[in-house]
């Protein structure tokens, strides 16, 4: 069964230093359904979604984390617009980036 | 009436959705056909707007079995693209990798899905009852593969730890070394494998192929060389498509390459071992001669025994390169983006794999190409049915129609690639 909580709660457990704060690399863990083992922390680079949306993610705030990080809004969609490109919640979060 | 069809809907044990058709009339192979029905798959488009450092990510989706691959061209393409050369210790990781994905597909090709054939079974679970060793023996190397690529690339399909200029994150010595125990293990499996796929029964069978693959001064060829072929190309990669061109079948949908001068040709590692025998190392080269192979293999048959071959290599290869490490001090190369365009060529386990991409000043992708090795080898396949089944029209359909299938799985054929195939039709007329 794959878990209903994010990447994030991988993290903690694996017990591997957030790279969002600790490094400033972007990472979609927060919104980012488990079950990889938060894999890519792991090797220092931020999740780029692939197992797609959690159960209620907040991608607005993490956009925000994002955007002051100096992520722009084209790498915002980009990011939105991966493996599951058409997850509602990534679907709606590129969406508002793209206005 | 003097006419037949063999026809096989679905082919088994390959990767991917494709079929077989072959028709006979009066004695006569009037057409062949390898059906491609698994979907196209529209990489190349999905790749337009993309930045150059997604590529890796996104194109290792294309297969299972060879993401490694996928990573390794498209990350020499835009190394290529933005005058970067990758050298040293990740350059060796690299290798690495590269290793481990050789031993995973080619175990899981000479066990699991070619073996069967010429062991007279439908499939891997019917041959375990007879043959549990055998097939215990090519699990246990198909997983140390994967181990490799576990550690050095992050999970053994579809790695994360491969970015363009090098890795994220490079394993210490420490947890390489902890490789080397299987690893030793894995080489003997491997001469065992030569000696037991030197047991089977290989039809006589060869035509005038041009091999094409690989070449360097310094290696067995993955990452880099030119390109080189059996009669005479010798071109830097960057002019490949000088020389080569994809065309559509109607019936294929997957695109078949060719030689622009020449027409159909080969790559795998048949194309490989002819071309760059004096690179393997001593032991892989003992075992090969012990198998029954000079330095020159032309029927596609053995191309098993040349894959138990190059597994050998696989994995005193990956030893070298473990017992060499170094870490590097920073696991990756910065690049800086350019208009530019950037080719990258390596030696996917079933053959040569060509990406271009073109890129704008900020790296994003314009234009992408991806040439995968089984669109390459169709004409060939499809050619050496033609030729296959016409000397022998004298078996029974049952028998022709499993030796048909045999003959398309001498090429580890990747469909799902491909298609960016197997089912078998003979008909008699």
């Amino acid at each position: 069964m794959t878990p209903a909580h994010g990447v994030c709660m991988e993290c903690k457990r694996r017990g591997t230093v957030c790279v969002m704060v600790a490094n400033g690399t972007p990472c979609l863990g927060p919104v980012t359904l488990a079950g990889c083992g938060a894999l890519c922390p792991a090797y220092d680079r931020g999740c780029y979604g692939c197992f797609g949306p959690k159960e209620t993610p907040n991608t607005t705030s993490m956009s925000a984390g994002w955007t002051a990080l100096g992520v722009t809004e084209p790498e915002l969609v980009r990011a939105f617009r991966s493996f599951n490109a058409y997850a509602e919640a990534f679907r709606k979060e590129s969406e508002a980036h793209e206005r | 009436m003097n006419a037949k069809t063999i026809k096989v809907d679905v082919l088994a044990r390959v990767e991917g959705e494709g079929g077989l058709f072959v028709r006979v009339r009066d004695q006569r192979v009037t057409e062949v056909k390898l059906n491609i029905f698994e979907p196209p798959r529209f990489f190349e488009a999905f790749l337009r707007g993309r930045k150059f450092s997604e590529a890796p990510d996104i194109t290792a989706r294309i297969c299972g079995i060879c993401p490694v691959a996928y990573q390794m061209s498209a990350c020499h393409a835009a190394e290529d693209a933005f005058g970067v050369h990758i050298e040293g210790s990740i350059r060796e990781l690299r290798r690495l990798l590269y290793c481990g994905e050789w031993i995973e597909s080619h175990a899981l090709h000479i066990y699991m899905l070619h073996a069967p054939d010429f062991l007279g079974y439908e499939d891997v679970i019917q041959m375990a009852k007879d043959h549990p060793e055998a097939v215990q023996r090519g699990l246990r190397l198909k997983k140390i593969g994967n181990q490799i690529m576990t550690l050095v690339g992050g999970r053994e399909i579809h790695p994360i730890n491969v970015r363009v200029g090098g890795f994220y994150k490079a394993p210490s010595k420490q947890q390489l070394k902890g490789l080397t125990e299987d690893l030793k293990w894995a080489r003997d499996a491997a001469v065992e494998t030569c000696r037991w796929v030197s047991t089977f029964t290989f039809p006589e069978f060869q035509r005038d192929y041009e091999f094409v693959a690989l070449r360097h001064p310094d290696e067995y060829p993955m990452n880099e060389g030119r390109l080189v072929s059996s009669k005479g190309l010798d071109i830097p990669i960057q002019e490949y498509e000088q020389h080569f061109a994809e065309e559509h079948h109607k019936h294929s949908n997957a695109l078949h390459s060719a030689l622009l001068e020449r027409g159909s040709y080969f790559v795998g590692p048949l194309a490989r071992y002819n071309l760059n025998y004096e690179k393997l190392t001593p032991l892989a080269q003992k075992a090969a001669r012990t198998a029954g192979l000079t330095a020159t293999c032309r029927n596609p048959f053995q191309g098993i025994l040349v894959r138990a071959v190059e597994t050998v290599y696989a994995c005193e290869e990956a030893l070298r390169v473990i017992a060499h490490y170094e870490e590097p001090d920073k696991p990756y190369v910065e690049v800086t983006p350019r208009v530019s365009i950037g080719h990258g060529c390596t030696e996917a386990p079933r053959g040569i794999l060509y990406h271009r991409y073109r890129y704008d000043d900020r790296g994003l992708i314009s234009n992408a190409k991806i040439v995968p090795p089984t669109s390459q080898n169709l004409k060939t396949m499809e050619e050496d049915l033609s030729e296959f089944v016409s000397a022998r029209l004298h078996l029974p359909n049952d028998r022709l129609q499993w030796q048909c299938e045999q003959a398309i799985r001498n090429y580890d054929p990747c469909i799902s690639c491909a298609t960016h195939f197997l089912k078998l039709r003979v008909e008699r007329e």
